[in-house]
């Protein structure tokens, strides 16, 4: 019997049994229905993510850093012996962490070796406030502006070389600092400030130069410096940031050096620095990048590619999905008793039929077929409910779904990709043949005088 | 020709055995019109499978056309059973649910023939036995005459040789049997296939060439009426001689 007959037959077959076709599929259409979801959540996701690193990496850098506790890779079980020249920080669990810094003799080492186009300091300074004449003080944090990022802007443009005094100021400020909008803000002036650290080394000058006690008393007190910027740009609401750097502002590499040595002068920072960009000669090459990163791995530091950060931000959303997933999954393999019982009980139901073609010689294999045809009908038409219903109700959804979890426009939570349907719908007549292989057997297996003698 | 040499079936086995057939032989010339009558037990159906390879003798042998049936392998022996054979049973089995055409085209469709041809050959048998009004009915739809002339359609539409009929009139009125009968003998006339009939009806085997008579598994009596003398004599003896062996 050629397979289109077979294919054919089968289908009919099941359209005489609308009911129980259709309660049998509605089975799979349940896991499919939440694996459709997960892989369109998955997409959404992956699309973020990589929307986040393409406009807040360059995937030529390397970030490098002289401790791994600073990738959030502490060990958390072992005691740390504490040391004064080191940095601290609090873990993502607000424990007390130390960690290495990169200091000037470390950036020039790195600075010299071959694959290395430039270096970059990673600089992100805590401001005491940021203010504009006659307006409120607010907390803020300015960052070195990276040439990677590609943030859309309300109002200005961000110069090719950001000038030592130019800032990009994120619109939430506009009307806090008094502008009456995002134009209005550009060229304007506005101040950030910074505590000043205490400095032994002042009052040890101080003592040795003999100032009098009122003066030694004041180098002691910490004052803030106050430094004036321009706004060069108005960067909107940023949907692809990296998490919790939404309120950044962004500043030159010289001026975050310079505001960061005023805050840190005379204390353990000093010139030291968290991590480093490192952009690499032909980073672009995955081999080249990989063999930087190896030999900077080699010289003792800790260096992370941007695959390595996407890497790691898909995994965290990978493991949300596989738990999704996971019942999905559920949902199928429970439906794959659904097939394995009604198809039995459709072997039952035709025995005489089956006695019928194999007696007008139909071959045992094509019996088998015919119904491990059936239970992919089966299969198809499940996958084909679920994936249908959850595209209307994904689709429906995802408006709200965006503007709930704020993604901004051009982003959607929920991505669907014909292709992966296609082969998750695959999977799923596999699946249903699996399923009816035993079934299938039965009637293939089946004596057609015996067939043909049941009532 | 058909050849049933020397068969014998045996079911169950010690104190549960039962033989259902005797050491049974007769010749069949091509385009006979053969009764297989006896009472129920007698080993009618049972010989009637074991000619059709739908079941096979413990021993002796059954040659068809210069094919010895159990000899062949499963494959083959369903591919002569879908080429050589056509099948009519006392209930019909017609799939209720699916038309005319489509139950037609079941054995064309075992058998492998391409859709066109396939078409040609369904439309050509649903005229002989007068269907072609019905051809897009559903079979559930149809009386108990017309589902055993579609029967009949389905067993003839690839031709055969060899068509066993197992009680094809069993389950239908006196009227309707005749009509069927005639049917069928119209048909042994025009395609010349061999008409193997299994019944009770004592009328319906008297219209048959050769009436081979069982009782108990063994053969009482082959009556041939085309050359009566010399087949029924030597059948006899042949029965003669098996039953002195048992």
């Amino acid at each position: 019997m050629k397979p289109r007959d077979i294919i054919k037959r089968s289908g009919r077959n099941l359209r005489q049994a609308k009911a129980r076709t259709i309660l049998t599929a509605s089975a799979i259409a349940v896991g499919t229905f939440a694996l459709t979801l997960t892989l369109a959540a998955s997409n959404g996701a992956q699309h973020f993510v990589d929307n986040i690193i393409k406009n807040n990496f360059d995937p030529s850098e390397l970030i490098v850093a002289n401790d791994k506790t600073v990738f959030g890779r502490a060990d958390s079980e072992t005691p740390r012996e504490y040391d004064p020249s080191f940095g601290q920080g609090l873990s993502s669990a607000n424990a007390a962490i130390q960690f290495k810094q990169l200091s000037d003799s470390d950036i020039v080492k790195i600075s010299a070796e071959p694959y290395t186009e430039n270096l970059r300091k990673g600089i992100t300074i805590n401001l005491t406030y940021l203010t504009r004449a006659g307006q409120k003080k607010y907390v803020g944090v300015a960052s070195t502006f990276n040439p990677a990022q590609h943030p859309d802007l309300s109002s200005g443009r961000i110069p090719s070389n950001l000038g030592g005094n130019d800032i990009l100021l994120p619109e939430a400020y506009v009307e806090a600092l008094g502008f009456k909008d995002a134009k209005d803000a550009i060229g304007k002036s506005i101040t950030l400030t910074v505590r000043k650290s205490f400095d032994a080394t002042d009052i040890q000058t101080a003592l040795a130069q003999g100032l009098s006690a009122e003066s030694i008393k004041s180098l002691g007190q910490t004052s803030v410096t106050e430094v004036p910027f321009t706004v060069a740009a108005v960067i909107k609401k940023p949907t692809t940031a990296q998490p919790g750097t939404e309120l950044y502002m962004f500043i030159s590499a010289d001026a975050a050096s310079r505001l960061n040595d005023i805050a840190t002068k005379g204390t353990a920072n000093y010139h030291k620095y968290n991590f480093v960009y490192v952009k690499v000669k032909n980073g672009n090459n995955s081999s080249d990048l990989i063999a930087a990163q190896d030999k900077l791995k080699a010289m003792g530091y800790t260096a992370q590619s941007t695959a390595d950060t996407q890497k790691f931000l898909t995994d965290i959303i990978k493991v949300l999905q596989g738990i999704v997933a996971a019942f999905g999954a559920i949902a199928v393999i429970a439906s794959v008793f659904g097939i394995v019982n009604t198809m039995y009980i459709s072997v039952i139901q035709r025995t005489r039929e089956i006695g019928l073609m194999k007696a007008l010689g139909m071959r045992a294999k094509d019996v088998g077929r015919l119904f491990r045809f059936e239970a992919a009908w089966i299969g198809f038409l499940g996958g084909i409910m679920g994936s249908v219903i959850a595209f209307g109700v994904g689709t429906a959804l995802n408006p709200w779904i965006t503007t709930k979890l704020s993604l901004g426009a051009g982003n959607s939570l929920l991505i669907f990709q014909v292709k992966q349907i296609a082969v998750l719908i695959a999977i799923l007549m596999i699946v249903a043949v699996l399923a009816g292989f035993f079934p299938a057997r039965k009637a293939s297996k089946l004596d057609p005088i015996q067939a043909l003698r049941t009532e | 020709m058909i050849e049933v040499n020397k068969l014998t079936k045996v079911y169950g086995k010690k104190q549960n055995k039962f033989v259902a057939l005797k050491n049974i032989s007769f010749n069949i010339p091509n385009g006979s019109t053969v009764a297989i009558i006896g009472k129920s037990g007698s080993g009618k159906s049972t010989l009637m499978h074991i000619m059709s390879g739908l079941d096979s003798p413990d021993e002796g042998t059954v040659t068809i056309g210069g094919h010895t049936l159990h000899k062949l392998k499963k494959k083959a022996m369903d591919e002569f059973r879908a080429k050589q054979m056509g099948f009519i049973f006392q209930a019909f089995f017609v799939e209720a649910n699916q038309t005319v055409y489509q139950n037609v085209s079941l054995p064309l469709e075992i058998g492998g023939i391409g859709v066109r041809k396939r078409d040609t050959m369904i439309k050509e048998a649903l005229e002989r036995v007068e269907l072609t009004d019905k051809i897009n009915s559903k079979a559930g739809d149809l009386s108990g005459g017309q589902k055993q002339r579609l029967a009949i359609a389905r067993a003839i539409v690839t031709k055969p040789n060899l068509i066993f009929a197992d009680e094809p009139t069993g389950n239908l009125d006196s009227t309707t049997g005749d009509k069927i009968i005639r049917l069928l003998f119209e048909l042994n006339k025009s395609l010349g296939s061999t008409l193997i009939v299994v019944t009770h009806d004592h009328e319906l085997a008297a219209k048959c060439n050769i009436i081979i008579t069982l009782k108990d598994g063994a053969i009482v009596s082959v009556e041939n009426s085309e050359t009566p003398k010399q087949k029924a004599t030597s059948s006899v003896k042949r029965v003669r001689k098996v039953k002195a062996v048992i």
